[in-house]
C-alpha cells in the first residue's frame, strides 16, 4: 500500500473547505434562515436535587411574542426529577432571544427538594444522602487484573504509595454553542445542526420524539468545535418539539451561560496510586485505583481511566480498579476522550516519584520502561499495529535539550530569580484505532474531477480534507480534483460514523480507501479499451491515467471521464481490525491493536513570589502513523499544546458548595487561553510517522493523543518548586500555597 | 484590549462600557437574561454575575448573593455591609432615567424594547433600511435581518469576538452594540472584506497558512486583524498577540492565524 506518493503528506495542501470559511460562507447551524424563525430559552432549576411538583407556565405564555413553550411534560430530553442545579425544566420559543429568555423567567415552578452531595468524596462516605443518579448506591468499583500483583510488589525494592487528585472538572466551551434549527414539513423533519455524529443523532432524534428515523432529515455541515460535546440530541429534541408547537421554524442555539450548566463536562478523577520498582528501576507492579466523579448523569466512563499505565509501561503485575461516584453536578461527557487526559496527569505524576526514587532521571525512566514496538499488547497477546513512544520521546529529548536541561528537583535558578523546571510525560491509550464500519461513497464527474460524500460533518479535525487526499492518492487524481461534494448529510451520504476517539481518519478513510479502489476498477475498465491494454497493466497518478510500462500511452481523467456510459460510483466500507502486513513475526490479516500514541516536553520558569509560571517551552509529538492532512495534522497538534496549556492553568467549572449553583458560566469567568496565552515561538508540533500497519497508508487518529500529555506542565513544575500540584488547574495560589508548606 | 480602543477613539460607546458608567441598577433584559442586577452607588461597582434562573433575581454586587426579592437583598446589604449605601432607585443603563420602584422601572424597559422603527444602516457600503426592535443587538440584525451570517456569535457578552466587525474602522463586538447605535456609520463586516473574486490579502494568508481548523471563530479574528493592520501596518508579532487576544479559538489554532497576519504585516521579524 505505500508505494511512492503523490498527494497524501504533502505540507502545500490546504483544507477543502478554506475559502468558504475564510469568507464567512460555509454554513454552521444558525446560519440557516429558514424565515420567520423562533428563538429558545430555557429555565434552569433553582434546586439541585429535587421533583417538580408543580410547574406554571401561564404567566410565560401570556408575554408578548412567544409562540410556544415545552416542559418536561411535552419534552422528552426534560424531566420531572433534577439532578442537578440549573437543569431544565422548561423551553419558550419567542420571536427574538430577549423575548424568550424573559418568558423562560416567569416559569413558575414549586420543588419537593432532597438533600444534595457535590463532593465525591462526601458521595462515598457511609450514610451520605442518595443523589438520585443509581438506585441503592452513590458508587460502585470494577476491577482488573494481571499476572500476580502480590508478587510483583514483591518484587520492588522502591514503592509509591501515593493519593493524588482531584483534576478539574469542566466543560468544552464549544465556541459555537449546541445549536439546532429545525423546522416541520408534513410529517417530515429537518434538522439543521453541528454534531460529530449525524448519523447517531438523527437516530436518537427520532426515537426521542417516536416518529420513524426516515422522516428525519439532519444536515451537520460547519460544526464549531466538538471536542467530545456535540454527539448528543438534547438541543434537537427541544427545537423539533417547539418548532412542531408553534408551526414555525425554530432555532435553539444555547446561551453561553446555558451551554456551560447544561452540556456536558470533563469528569474529575482521584487515584490511588501503588507502583514498584526494583532498584535498577525497573516497574514490577502496578495496583492503581481511579475514582470518578461521574456527576449527576452517572457514566461510568471512569473505566478507561487506567489505561495511560497498562498500555505505556510494561508490567507484567498490575491490578486496575476503578470507581464510579454519583454527584449532584451537571452531567459528565466525553471531553477529547473519555478519561485518558486526567488519568495520565495523575499517573505520570506518580512515575515521576517512581523514577526519582529510583535516582534515574524522568526521560531515562520512561525509556526504560516503556513498551517497545515489537511488544505485543500486554493483555490480549495481540500484536500493536504500530508504536512510535521511543521516537517520540527522544525527538522531544532532542529537540529541547532534555540532557542539558534537566537538573535536580528545585536545583536551578535563573538569572532573574525565578525558578526553572523542565518536565516530560509519556502516554498511550485504545484511541487512533480502527472502529465500527462504516460506508462511503464516491462519485466521478464527466469532467475527470471527483466528489465525495462524507458521512461526518466538519468538526475541526480536518477529517473530510484527509479523505480527499486518500481518495485522490488512489485514483491518481491531483489533489484539486477531489472535492468534498455534501458532507454530515444523512439524506445523500453512507452513515460515516461517530466522530470521536480519534477514528475518522482511520475508520471512514479505509472505507474511502475501498471506495476509490471500487471507482479506480471501473475507470480502468474504462481506460483498457481506450489504451489497449488490459486494465491490471493500468496505473494512474498525478491526473494521468497509463500503462504500466509505458507511461507515454496515457489518457487524463477528463478523457476517460468524458466517454463514461455511465455514471462511476465508488462504494467502500471500512476492514476490519487487522494487519495489512506482516509486522513483528506477525502475518499479514492478523487481528491487531490499533494505539494513539504521543508525549510531551514542558519547560517552564516559576516566579516563587508572584506564584506565576511562564512557559518556556512546550513541545508536543504526536504518533500519526502517517500524516494524510499535513496541515491538518500539525493543526490538530499544535493546537493539543494550547488546549494543554488550558488543562493545565485555567479549565476549572466553579460551583457554589452550598448550592451546587454553577458560579462561573461564561467566558469572562471562566478562563480560556488567547493568544497572549500562547506564544508562537515557544511551541513546536512534532509529527512522527511510524508507518502503522492496520490504515490506510500507515495512518492513525491523533484526536486524543494530541491532547493528553499536560502533566508535563506538573513534572515541570515539580522539576522547579520541588512541590507537586496534582489537582489542576495550577493556579498561582496553589504554587504558593506549595511553597509554604515545610 | 478591544474595549479601550474602542472607547479611546469611537465617539459612540459600545454597550458594555455604557453598562458599566452608570453603575447603579443595570436591566438584565438587553443583555438576555431576565436577571435584574441591582447595584448601590458608587458608581463603579456593577454586578456582572449572569445566572439562569426561573424567575427574575437580585444580586448583591459586593459578594454575588442572590436573592428572590429586591426587599431581602435590601435588607441583606443593610446588614451586611452597614457602612455602604443602600439601593434606593432604578437607574436605566440606556438613557439614564430614574425610577422608584421595580414596576415602573419594568414596565418601562418593557416599552423601549418592544418599541420598533426603522434603522438606516450602512454594511459593506450597501445602504439598508431595517425595521428593529430597540434592543436587538447588531450582530442579531446583521444575522438575522440582513442575512450576513458570516459574523458569528459565541458568547452574546463581548468576551469570545466571534461577531467582531468594523464600525468606522475599529474593531467593535457587533453583540455588543445595538443596531440603533451605529445608524449612519460604516459598517464593514466578513462579507465585505473580498470583491468577490480576490480574496482580501488577510483571507488569503489565512487560507496559505490553512490557519482554521473549525472555522468558526476565523471571521472574527480576520476582521480583529484588519482593524489592527489599518492601524499599524507594521506590526510586530507582539502586537498582533496583542490585537487577536480579544479573540478566543477554542481548537487551539492561534499559531496559524498569528503567522498568518504577521505575513500581511510590514514587519519583516519571521522570528
Amino acid at each position: 500500500m505505500n508505494e511512492e506518493l503523490s498527494v497524501i503528506g504533502n505540507p502545500a495542501h490546504h483544507d477543502k473547505q478554506i475559502v468558504d470559511i475564510v469568507t464567512g460562507s460555509l454554513d454552521y447551524a444558525a446560519d440557516n434562515l429558514p424565515g420567520k424563525k423562533l428563538f429558545v430559552r430555557t429555565a434552569g432549576a433553582r434546586q439541585a436535587h429535587a421533583r417538580v411538583k408543580r410547574i406554571d407556565v401561564s404567566k410565560a405564555v401570556a408575554v408578548n411574542g412567544v409562540k410556544a413553550v415545552c416542559t418536561y411534560v411535552d419534552c422528552p430530553v426534560f424531566s420531572d426529577t433534577i439532578l442537578y442545579h440549573g437543569q431544565e425544566v422548561a423551553a419558550v420559543a419567542a420571536v427574538d432571544e430577549e423575548t424568550a429568555a424573559w418568558a423562560a423567567g416567569l416559569v413558575e415552578v414549586e420543588y419537593i427538594t432532597s438533600p444534595a452531595v457535590f463532593d465525591p468524596d462526601e458521595a462515598m462516605q457511609p450514610g451520605a444522602p442518595l443523589v438520585g443518579t443509581f438506585t441503592d448506591t452513590n458508587f460502585y468499583f470494577r476491577e482488573e487484573y494481571r499476572g500476580d500483583i502480590d508478587e510483583g510488589l514483591r518484587q520492588a525494592d522502591i514503592v509509591v504509595d501515593e493519593t493524588l487528585g482531584w483534576t478539574n472538572y469542566f466543560q468544552h466551551g464549544t465556541i459555537e454553542t449546541c445549536t439546532a434549527v429545525c423546522y416541520w414539513v408534513g410529517e417530515h423533519l429537518y434538522v439543521r445542526t453541528g454534531s460529530q455524529n449525524p448519523f447517531n443523532q438523527r437516530a436518537l432524534v427520532a426515537s426521542a420524539l417516536e416518529i420513524p428515523l426516515n422522516r428525519v432529515h439532519l444536515v451537520s455541515h460547519g460544526t464549531g468545535v466538538g471536542h467530545g460535546d456535540k454527539h448528543f440530541r438534547d438541543w434537537a429534541v427541544v427545537a423539533a418539539v417547539l418548532s412542531r408547537k408553534a408551526g414555525q421554524p425554530v432555532q435553539y442555539a444555547m446561551s453561553r451561560a446555558e451551554n456551560f450548566i447544561n452540556r456536558t463536562h470533563q469528569f474529575p478523577v482521584k487515584a490511588h496510586l501503588r507502583i514498584g520498582a526494583t532498584s535498577k528501576g525497573t516497574i514490577t507492579a502496578i495496583d492503581s485505583t481511579f475514582y470518578g466523579d461521574a456527576c449527576s448523569n452517572g457514566w461510568p466512563l471512569v473505566v478507561e481511566a487506567n489505561d495511560p499505565l497498562k498500555f505505556t509501561y510494561y508490567c507484567p503485575n498490575g491490578s486496575f480498579r476503578n470507581c464510579t461516584i454519583a454527584t449532584n453536578k451537571p452531567k459528565i461527557g466525553y471531553w477529547r476522550c473519555i478519561a485518558h487526559p486526567p488519568a495520565t496527569y495523575l499517573s505520570e505524576i506518580a512515575i515521576d516519584m517512581l523514577a526519582e526514587k529510583t535516582g534515574l532521571d524522568p526521560l531515562e525512566f520512561r525509556l526504560k520502561n516503556i513498551v517497545t514496538p515489537e511488544m505485543p499488547d500486554q493483555d490480549s497477546g495481540l500484536p500493536l499495529s504500530s508504536n512510535g513512544l521511543r521516537q517520540c520521546l527522544e525527538r522531544l529529548a532532542e529537540a529541547i535539550g532534555w540532557n542539558e536541561k534537566w537538573h535536580q528537583p528545585a536545583g536551578l535558578k535563573l538569572p532573574d530569580g525565578r525558578l526553572h523546571g523542565i518536565g516530560i510525560c509519556a502516554h498511550i491509550d485504545p484511541h487512533g484505532t480502527m472502529a465500527l464500519p462504516v460506508g462511503a461513497i464516491v462519485n466521478l464527474n464527466r469532467d475527470g474531477t471527483a466528489f465525495i460524500n462524507d458521512g461526518i460533518s466538519r468538526a475541526g479535525g480536518g477529517t473530510n480534507t484527509a479523505h480527499c487526499h486518500i481518495v485522490a492518492e488512489v485514483l491518481g487524481m491531483k489533489y484539486d480534483d477531489v472535492m468534498v461534494g455534501d458532507w454530515g448529510n444523512t439524506d445523500v451520504c453512507a452513515d460515516g460514523g461517530m466522530q470521536g476517539g480519534s477514528t475518522r481518519t482511520i475508520t471512514a478513510g479505509a472505507a474511502f480507501y475501498m471506495a476509490s479502489l471500487d471507482a479506480r476498477n471501473q475507470l480502468f475498465e474504462l481506460a483498457a479499451g481506450m489504451l489497449g491494454v488490459p486494465p491490471e497493466l493500468i496505473e494512474s497518478r498525478d491526473g494521468k491515467i497509463f500503462q504500466a510500462d509505458n507511461p507515454s500511452n496515457f489518457k487524463t481523467h477528463l478523457e476517460v471521464c468524458y466517454r463514461m456510459p455511465y455514471a462511476i460510483v465508488g462504494r467502500g466500507y471500512t476492514w476490519e481490525k487487522k494487519l495489512q502486513r506482516a509486522v513483528n513475526g506477525f502475518e499479514a490479516g492478523t487481528p491487531c491493536e490499533v494505539r494513539g500514541v504521543s508525549a510531551a516536553v514542558c519547560e517552564v520558569a516559576v516566579d516563587s513570589e508572584t506564584g506565576q509560571v511562564e512557559i518556556l517551552r512546550f513541545y508536543n509529538a504526536v504518533d500519526a502513523g502517517r500524516a494524510i492532512f499535513w496541515k491538518g495534522c500539525q493543526n490538530q497538534i499544535e493546537g493539543g499544546i494550547e488546549l494543554m496549556i488550558g488543562q493545565a492553568f485555567y479549565y476549572e467549572q466553579i460551583l457554589d458548595p452550598a448550592s451546587g449553583a454553577t458560579l462561573n458560566a461564561s467566558y469572562i469567568d471562566h478562563k480560556f487561553p488567547t493568544t497572549l496565552d500562547f506564544d508562537c515561538r515557544r511551541h513546536e508540533a512534532i509529527i512522527l510517522e511510524s508507518d502503522d500497519a492496520c490504515g490506510p497508508y500507515g495512518c492513525k487518529g491523533i484526536g486524543e493523543p494530541c491532547v493528553s500529555n499536560f502533566g508535563a506542565v506538573a513534572n515541570a513544575v515539580y522539576n522547579a518548586t520541588g512541590k507537586w500540584i496534582h489537582n489542576p488547574p495550577i493556579t498561582p495560589a496553589k504554587i504558593l500555597a506549595s511553597l509554604e508548606q515545610v | 484590549m478591544r474595549e479601550d480602543r474602542t472607547a479611546d477613539k469611537a465617539p459612540n460607546i459600545s454597550r458594555r462600557k455604557f453598562i458599566a458608567g452608570t453603575g447603579i441598577v443595570i436591566g438584565g433584559l438587553a443583555a438576555g437574561a431576565p436577571s435584574l442586577f441591582s447595584s448601590c452607588s458608587p458608581a463603579d461597582v456593577t454586578g456582572t454575575t449572569t445566572l439562569t434562573t426561573t424567575r427574575p433575581q437580585f444580586i448583591c454586587p459586593y459578594d454575588g448573593k442572590a436573592f428572590d426579592s429586591f426587599e431581602e437583598l435590601t435588607a441583606y446589604i443593610a446588614q451586611q455591609y452597614p457602612g455602604l449605601p443602600p439601593v434606593d432607585r432604578y437607574v436605566s443603563p440606556y438613557d439614564g432615567r430614574e425610577f422608584a420602584t421595580l414596576d415602573e422601572f419594568r414596565s418601562y424597559l418593557d416599552n423601549l424594547f418592544s418599541r420598533a422603527g426603522f434603522v438606516r444602516l450602512n454594511v459593506n457600503g450597501m445602504h439598508y433600511e431595517v425595521h428593529v426592535k430597540a434592543g436587538w443587538s447588531l450582530a442579531f440584525v446583521l444575522r438575522e435581518k440582513l442575512g450576513l451570517t458570516g459574523t458569528k456569535t459565541g458568547c452574546n457578552r463581548g468576551s469570545c469576538g466571534s461577531c467582531t466587525v468594523l464600525v468606522d474602522g475599529l474593531a467593535v463586538c457587533s453583540c455588543l452594540m445595538l443596531a440603533i447605535e451605529v445608524e449612519n456609520k460604516s459598517i464593514v463586516t466578513i462579507e465585505g472584506l473580498s470583491n468577490g473574486i480576490k480574496l482580501h490579502p488577510l483571507q488569503q494568508a489565512f487560507v496559505d497558512n490553512d490557519a482554521s481548523q473549525c472555522g468558526y471563530c476565523v471571521p472574527g479574528f480576520i476582521m480583529a486583524a484588519v482593524a489592527l493592520l489599518d492601524r499599524k501596518p507594521s506590526a510586530s508579532i507582539d502586537d498582533i498577540r496583542e490585537a487577536l487576544s480579544g479573540n478566543l479559538c477554542i481548537c487551539g489554532n492561534t499559531r496559524k492565524m498569528v503567522q498568518a497576519v504577521l505575513a500581511c504585516s510590514q514587519e519583516v521579524d519571521n522570528e
